[in-house]
């Protein structure tokens, strides 16, 4: 993993919404192919830093670089063109699956890669019909959203969000709008993507998965790091009391 | 009391024809118009904002026949002259335009911040994401108090009859000047755009159910 390149270098991300500093600086770098879970408390600033490295939020200071190159020439003033090549190579998955509720669940994958430019109808739709079998629902191409269960949803936004072949995901808390049982067939979804070798990182309340999935785990606390590690260490061998008082407090629920 | 309205029935359909001509003139005119000025209501720009936002709020507050009749004794003074029939479909469009203009807005608003998020994820912004995913979204939302609206509108086509033009209720009153039957006239009138008006209303509660 140390050896692979580095796809996404944040550096000193931070964020502040007037004077409530929301994160405090946070660099990451993220390698080819790892998966990454961000743990913490809620408001410690976990989706908020997830929503920087698309840019749905826009980070008040700090810097985004791609493969080793800047993201943005001045990122506090991105610029259209920035911003589109960012997020077609970011791709993001969102709590409440916030798919396109006027179209079928074939035309919710295939919208992006049309109006992107990236296929041609036909061949946007046969790769649609790819991505929904990936996941397990090519027999609801046709269905509306709204006809689809929470999970489905959810595993339809993963296909939707892979549409555009991003190098890397963000799944933002993914199963917490749904039931452990749905919330599973997401997360196997998750692990044959990361096992293909994705780019992830993972905003998860989800433990278990997070033990098992992830390469690496960090632990957010007050817009700050305060953990970072292979799962064990973090679970198995935390050095702050902090993240054993964040872990004892989830464990027990 | 009935033995006339057969007689009548051909001047007053005649009559209706136009009422229902107008009303489509000004449907195809003003709810474009409401939707420009429901989204140039929500411009980022602050002129912008505020003078359409004065715009809609003018042609709301001012009566409908204080509008019709600006337009057309008013406006000559200033060397602009419209036919009465052009004046009618002007003034209700100005009159439209302001009220549906609401409408479209707050469809516009009721589309989710998720849904505009989940398309700038996807590389989806600005007027792509606004007539791809949120336009038809808002439509959704809209159509029953639009078609309200036109109902109202084909029931104020009547106020043509202050300028002349020959719709339904002026057709009813000139009968009525010449049979001196003002009552029995009427009241047919009044009929044929209740019955019209409560069918329409029907067919709108129909559609937005299905829509829902």
């Amino acid at each position: 993993m140390s050896e692979s390149r580095v796809l996404l270098d944040a550096e000193s991300i931070e964020k502040s919404f007037k004077d409530n500093e929301v994160l405090k600086g946070i660099t990451l770098e993220v390698h080819a192919g790892e998966v990454i879970a961000l743990i913490g408390p809620s408001g410690a600033g976990k989706s908020t830093f997830l929503r920087c490295l698309n840019y749905l939020e826009r980070p008040t200071g700090g810097s985004l670089s791609l493969d080793g190159e800047p993201a943005f020439t001045d990122p506090l003033r991105p610029s259209k063109a920035e911003l589109l090549r960012l997020r077609r190579r970011v791709g993001m998955v969102f709590q409440t699956f916030n798919l396109f509720p006027h179209l079928s669940v074939l035309k919710n994958i295939v919208l992006a890669q049309k109006l992107n430019g990236l296929r041609s109808t036909g061949e946007a739709e046969e790769y649609a019909h790819d991505l929904l079998r990936q996941v397990g629902l090519v027999d609801k191409a046709h269905a509306k959203p709204a006809e689809c269960s929470g999970g489905q949803q959810q595993r339809i936004a993963i296909a939707r969000a892979l549409s555009l072949d991003p190098e890397l995901m963000l799944f933002d808390e993914p199963t917490s709008a749904l039931d452990p049982e749905v919330g599973n067939d997401v997360l196997k979804v998750m692990r044959d993507l990361a096992d293909r070798g994705t780019t992830m990182i993972v905003v998860t309340h989800e433990m278990k998965f997070a033990e098992r999935v992830a390469d690496r785990v960090l632990l957010l606390d007050r817009g700050s790091i305060l953990e970072e590690g292979p799962p064990e260490q973090v679970f198995r061998n935390p050095s702050h009391e902090r993240t054993r008082d964040f872990l004892q407090a989830v464990l027990d629920r | 009391m009935f033995d006339h309205w057969l007689e009548w029935l051909p001047q007053l359909l005649s009559g209706l024809g136009t009422s229902l001509l107008l009303t489509a003139c000004v449907a195809v005119i003003g709810f474009p118009l409401g939707l420009i000025l429901g989204l140039l209501s929500t411009a980022p720009n602050r002129a912008v904002r505020a003078f359409f936002i004065a715009f809609i709020e003018v042609f709301r507050g001012i009566p409908l026949l204080a509008v019709i009749y600006l337009l057309y004794f008013g406006l000559p003074a200033a060397n602009v002259t419209m036919t009465a029939f052009a004046t009618i479909i002007v003034g209700h469009s100005l009159n439209l335009g302001a009220y549906s203009s609401e409408v479209f807005r707050a469809g516009v608003l009721h589309v989710g911040s998720g849904q505009r998020e989940a398309a700038a994820s996807l590389g989806i912004t600005g007027r792509k994401a606004f007539f791809h995913v949120v336009l038809p979204q808002a439509m959704r939302a809209i159509p029953g108090p639009l078609m309200s609206m036109l109902i109202m509108v084909f029931q104020s086509t009547s106020l043509a009859f202050a300028i002349g033009v020959s719709e339904m209720t002026s057709t009813a009153f000139s009968i009525g000047s010449m049979t001196f039957e003002y009552f029995n006239v009427l009241v047919l009138a009044g009929l044929i755009y209740a019955v019209l008006c409560i069918v329409s209303a029907r067919i709108v509660a129909r559609v937005e159910e299905k829509l829902n």
